[in-house]
């Protein structure tokens, strides 16, 4: 069934689309824009179609112990999972990412204040009023 | 009038003169946040204004008063709060109380929540407004949308309380630890409670007079409130199956 499925053309496209993206691919990572999980991950788009072209007996024999008809949709099926895997670490590292920056933000606030107190405590012309401590005996009576 | 900045001495705490900070987180407050300061200024407090990037001039306003803490963007209520804490932390305060910068929480009843402390040594008292029939309440949907949040802290932790969305709290150093290292940035007020809960924190309310906003609208509106509803009961969850948020 599946020669009838992939054709000559439809091998043709997918040959020139993998080589497309795998030069695209490599060229990210090779600069570093992309990890190494999320360049095997973005690789799922190359991976899954060549196993199609190159093992199309093994491809048909996985369909049909799936129960589905037509071999691309186990194919579509394993690209979705590869995307969600995807965009569970995206929306992971980006909650991280937040994280580190509200802390960032916070130190910076807060190394400015601490910086201006010390100033303020190590410059002789400031009068600083001495701090009213809370007196508890008045206020558990 | 230029007013001198309150700075703490540097002497060690004392039990029975605990050093108080108030923090003050302010984003676009500079219609109240001066009325406020002035009724800070009247109290025997330190306090800390946190600015969270406001567009107006609240910094200013605040400095003219007391310390401003500068957030460098907008990081929301609950990175504002925990900066507040953090600083509180840091200088060696023994108590800490969150009090809104829009004017609902009247400074003269910190009296109480410290009172509360005293006398029970609770890690966290929360100012409620529904233990007393005095005072602003909010309105018919919000109260069920609090109710709602106090139903499942108390299923969830057998704790009742029943001002889950109280901004008005008094923080110890075990409270202020806790939250230094983790504190909710979405929802904070009710997701802090059961933070402390589940951390084994004595969680405690007292009965506070809230007065109603003098300026400004709330953020949580319309389907935002069902919205916000479902959110909160849902990082409550995350936090008693274990998870930090």
């Amino acid at each position: 069934m599946s020669h009838q499925i992939i054709s000559p053309l439809t091998t043709a496209s997918l040959i020139l689309f993998i080589a497309g993206y795998t030069v695209f691919l490599v060229r990210a990572k090779i600069r570093e824009t992309l990890d190494i999980y999320d360049f095997a991950l973005l690789s799922a788009v190359i991976v899954w179609p060549a196993f199609t072209i190159l093992f199309p007996a093994t491809f048909e024999k996985i369909t049909s112990l799936m129960g589905v008809k037509f071999p691309f949709t186990v194919l579509f099926g394993l690209l979705f999972v590869s995307s969600f895997i995807l965009f569970t670490r995206l929306a992971s590292q980006q909650k991280k990412n937040e994280k580190r920056i509200t802390a960032m933000a916070q130190e910076i606030a807060l190394l400015k204040l601490e910086r201006s107190d010390n100033l303020s405590i190590s410059n002789p012309k400031s009068k600083i009023p001495a701090q009213n401590s809370l007196n508890t005996e008045s206020l558990a009576a | 009038m230029l007013r001198q900045k309150l700075l703490k001495a540097q002497t060690l705490s004392d039990p029975a003169r605990p050093r108080v900070l108030l923090i003050i987180p302010c984003f676009n407050e500079a219609g109240t946040i001066g009325s406020l300061l002035r009724e800070v200024s009247e109290t025997p407090y330190d306090s800390l204004v946190i600015d969270d990037g406001s567009k107006d001039d609240t910094a200013e306003i605040s400095k003219e008063w007391t310390q401003c803490l500068s957030l460098p963007f907008n990081l929301g209520i609950g990175g504002a709060v925990q900066s507040g804490i953090k600083y509180a932390f840091r200088q060696n305060y023994d108590l800490c109380v969150q009090v809104d910068g829009d004017g609902q929480h009247p400074p003269e009843e910190i009296t109480k929540l410290v009172s509360h402390w005293i006398k029970t040594q609770a890690n966290l008292v929360i100012g409620s407004r529904f233990l007393s029939t005095e005072g602003f309440k909010s309105g018919f949907a919000r109260r069920l949308g609090i109710q709602l949040i106090s139903r499942c802290l108390f299923v969830l932790f057998k704790n009742s309380i029943t001002d889950p969305t109280s901004g008005f709290r008094l923080m110890d150093r075990k409270a202020m630890q806790l939250f230094c290292e983790y504190y909710p940035a979405d929802f904070p007020e009710p997701t802090s409670i059961a933070l402390a809960l589940g951390h084994g924190l004595n969680v405690q309310e007292t009965s506070v007079i809230m007065r109603s906003r003098t300026d400004g609208t709330s953020s949580i509106y319309g389907w935002k409130s069902v919205s916000y509803i479902i959110r909160v009961l849902s990082q409550i969850l995350q936090v008693r199956l274990g998870g930090i948020v």
